[in-house]
């Protein structure tokens, strides 16, 4: 079963929230290499109106992991294996 | 006292007659020159060009001479991405890339951008620095440690702490030093810029960031020089660990409440800065937004060491008026703001005003943003309707709220500077300052005496 992960971000984002992304997205591609069942989509929001058509997305604080619908971090660094554990129970 | 005493004296959590205020600007300058990031970043001209519009624009108390928490990240050899309109990424982490940290060396004067970087700083400072206080924004060392080590830096701190304290050591270093760098362009004020702490425990800012940052604003101290703590995202749980580091000042982002990190740095003698959203009023709220913000944050800031901030670094593409909003607010400017900004349709707008004199009971008009939605405008109108209770018969009173062009009119015509106003018979008496009760009752019945009623 296909695993389908949202990351969204700012289009304009903080410094700070510029270097959590750029983490996820090394992460997320350290993923799509180990995993080649994972679909990641990458959101960046040019305008706040945009977040209510974000599926899942629940706390608007970015960037945002979203798994299969359901948001998974808001604005932090995710734990890497406990993404994992994620990613893997949702194959199942 | 000029902008750079009254922000010098702020940093060192005394109180002031006006709250100071820094903009954060970094690429956001850029827009204001009309380059993007990627040429503001590389270029000291550009930099100096774009604090100085920055200066001109937005009339600060304190400007950083650029925001970049790369710097040190591409002259340790990480290779960034520029952008039109952001700050570079970090695309690579030398120490997760083969390289160790004896291959690494602290940068100088002569590497990466730092020769652009110091001397904008160097031109700021002759060109600002007896009006503002100027500002070196630094990396913290636990930042710069994951720039160089990437997300693995977490799960080390569990198995190979003792790798851990290596690399903070070399980040102290490197922090320490850019630091003395800035100082001897002649800043006034060094920001440790450490934002990625916000995602560590308590327990681990102490073991892995408090004993390599103390030293850093020790050092600063040791200069004669102001220190602030610059952290982004909820980093609640580590404002009293922040704290004893030492800093003068602490600066936060919106995720964490201004009311408990001033309670909390005040207890330490600390000031605060902070923190008006980037996003959702900053970069895509109104003018009347951004004037309801900093009103509330004002209120809750206080006059003693609060520094009205955003919470980190201004979007590029922040719109000038909504900064502009807020500028009205700190210099008690808002009915001249709003008159501006409805300027078009302003002359069609006529407001008559009562009588006051031969009216047969006092009026009071009260001026608001919205008592529902701006906290100083709630507690005059609650103040107002407790000191006329039982007067009802003399005394009459109406909120006007600005978000209506109407109220705007009313505002310019009866001379009042900023909200919340309470004016009693045509004459603004409460300008900003939410009188109690009591003084209100007072005023209000003296009001009454003097018109025989």
């Amino acid at each position: 079963m296909g695993v389908k992960i949202t990351v969204v971000s700012l289009s304009d984002p903080c410094s700070a929230c510029n270097i959590i992304y750029g983490l996820v997205k090394e992460i997320m591609n350290k993923f799509k290499e180990k995993y080649s069942f994972i679909d990641i989509n990458y959101i960046e929001i040019k305008d706040l109106k945009d977040i209510y058509s974000i599926e899942g997305l629940e706390v608007e604080k970015f960037p945002a992991i979203i798994i299969n619908g359901e948001q998974i971090t808001a604005g932090t660094i995710p734990d890497i294996k406990e993404l994992e554990r994620i990613i893997l129970k949702e194959t199942k | 006292m000029n902008s750079k005493e009254l922000l010098l004296n702020a940093i060192q959590n005394r109180e002031v007659e006006r709250i100071p205020w820094v903009p954060f600007v970094g690429c956001h300058a850029a827009s204001l020159i009309g380059v993007s990031a990627e040429e503001y970043f590389k270029n000291d001209k550009y930099i100096v060009e774009g604090a100085m519009k920055a200066f001109e624009l937005y009339r600060p108390d304190g400007l950083p001479v650029t925001f970049d928490l790369q710097l040190e990240a591409e002259a340790l050899g990480c290779r960034l991405v520029y952008s039109e309109t952001n700050p570079p990424s970090v695309a690579s982490h030398p120490l997760a890339e083969g390289k160790s940290l004896e291959d690494l060396k602290i940068p100088t004067e002569e590497d990466g951008r730092f020769p652009i970087i110091l001397k904008a700083s160097r031109e700021l400072v002759k060109r600002l620095g007896d009006k503002i206080a100027v500002y070196g924004l630094v990396i913290g060392p636990f930042t710069l440690a994951l720039h160089l080590k990437g997300t693995d830096i977490f799960y080390q701190m569990m198995d190979e702490p003792e790798e851990v304290h290596k690399l903070m050591s070399f980040c102290q270093k490197v922090s320490m030093n850019s630091a003395k760098m800035y100082m001897d362009t002649g800043v006034d004020v060094i920001a440790i810029v450490d934002p990625m702490t916000s995602q560590i425990s308590p327990s681990s800012f102490e073991e892995f960031v408090s004993p390599y940052i103390t030293p850093i604003f020790k050092y600063i101290r040791e200069k004669g020089k102001a220190s602030s703590l610059f952290v982004c995202g909820n980093a609640t749980k580590n404002i009293e660990v922040m704290c004893k580091c030492q800093p003068n000042n602490i600066s936060i982002d919106e995720n964490v409440d201004l009311g408990y990190a001033k309670e909390i740095c005040h207890k330490y003698g600390i000031s605060v800065g902070g923190n008006i959203r980037l996003t959702v009023t900053m970069l895509f709220g109104t003018p009347l937004d951004n004037i309801r913000e900093a009103e509330n944050l004002m209120q809750i800031g206080g006059k003693k060491g609060h520094i009205l901030s955003p919470g980190c670094d201004m979007p590029f593409n922040t719109p000038p008026e909504n900064v502009r909003a807020i500028v009205s607010v700190v210099y008690g400017e808002v009915a001249e703001f709003m008159k501006q900004d409805i300027k078009s349709s302003f002359e069609e707008i006529d407001v008559e005003l009562p009588d006051y004199e031969n009216e047969k009971k006092v009026i009071l008009d009260i001026i608001t943003l919205d008592s529902e939605s701006c906290a100083p405008c709630q507690y005059t109108v609650e103040a107002v309707k407790s000191a006329v209770k039982g007067l009802e018969d003399k005394v009459e009173w109406k909120e006007y709220k600005i978000k209506e062009k109407e109220s705007v009119a009313r505002m310019i015509k009866l001379k009042v500077p900023n909200i919340p106003t309470i004016c009693i018979d045509g004459k603004p008496v409460y300008i900003s300052v939410i009188p109690s009760v009591e003084e209100l009752r007072n005023t209000i019945e003296k009001a009454i005496a003097n018109k025989g009623l």
